[in-house]
């Protein structure tokens, strides 16, 4: 199952080091390394969550 | 028979100025850069992102290969070529040598102090003894120049500067300091897409 993004920033303040490492890797952006710790630019990962969120069948009434 | 359709397109070209910003965000694979409406980078996904500020001439990107050719003793000419390596960057050079915060990322080597005490407040660049480089994405941002709401964009995903920090002091000119970026891979992307993204966005905002 495909890690939860959080709303941005999405940087590693924010996320936390492991969280960070793994939307990094997960998203396809990179692999950080010590002297590479960019801000993650996941706005369309992050819109494509909340569609596909707002998207999900309602589950039947009995 | 028919002719072909000349291209004279005036829309097609790209005229400055453009804006360099460093510390960008690295976008998700299959993405772009996130801009903001007035040809910024967005501040929700691009944080940590500094204006370079004003440059003496603009910036210049260069994306060059290196091609081998591959012979034969029974041929003239060669009958294979393939990219040996690549080089992206971009140079060019910047006039506010009084930012601290653009020369820290611009030295490899130097590590910014902000002061703002009101009695013995200072900026500094200490700079020696460090061996490490850090690396951040940098991209060059520039209006169309058929629609004012509409951009292009030059992202290099892992930059840094290897002019150092050069400038001298004249009375009779404006200091400068030099800059190059050099594009580096991200070995995790995809390949084709490990170094740097030109592209034209077609829809205001997006």
């Amino acid at each position: 199952m495909a890690t939860q993004i959080p709303a941005g920033p999405w940087i590693e303040e924010k996320l936390g080091k492991e969280l960070y490492e793994t939307l990094a890797l997960e998203y396809g952006a990179c692999k950080p390394e010590p002297g590479f710790r960019p801000a993650l630019d996941l706005t369309t990962a992050f819109k494509a969550q909340e569609e596909a969120k707002g998207k999900a069948t309602p589950k039947a009434k009995e | 028979m028919a002719g072909t359709a000349k291209s004279y397109d005036a829309t097609k070209i790209v005229l400055g100025p453009a804006d360099l910003w460093l510390n960008v965000a690295v976008p998700s694979a299959g993405a772009r850069l996130t801009v903001a409406a007035d040809l910024t980078p967005d501040a929700s996904a691009n944080p940590s992102a500094i204006h370079l500020g004003m440059t003496k001439a603009g910036c210049t990107f260069e994306y060059k290969p290196e091609i081998q050719n591959f012979g034969s003793d029974e041929l003239t000419a060669p009958h294979l070529s393939r990219i040996i390596t690549e080089s992206l960057s971009i140079k060019g050079e910047f006039l506010q040598v009084y930012d601290w915060s653009i020369l820290e990322k611009i030295t490899v080597g130097g590590t910014k102090t902000i002061n703002t005490s009101t009695t013995s407040g200072f900026h500094q660049l200490q700079m020696g003894g460090l061996s490490a480089i850090s690396t951040y994405p940098i991209a060059l941002i520039g209006q169309d120049i058929n629609t004012s709401t509409l951009y292009w964009v030059i992202q290099l995903y892992k930059t840094f500067n290897k002019s150092g920090f050069t400038f001298s002091v004249t009375r009779k000119d404006q200091s400068s300091v030099p800059f190059e970026f050099d594009g580096l891979a991200i070995t995790t992307r995809t390949a084709g897409d490990q170094v740097g993204n030109y592209w034209k966005s077609l829809v205001a905002g997006a």
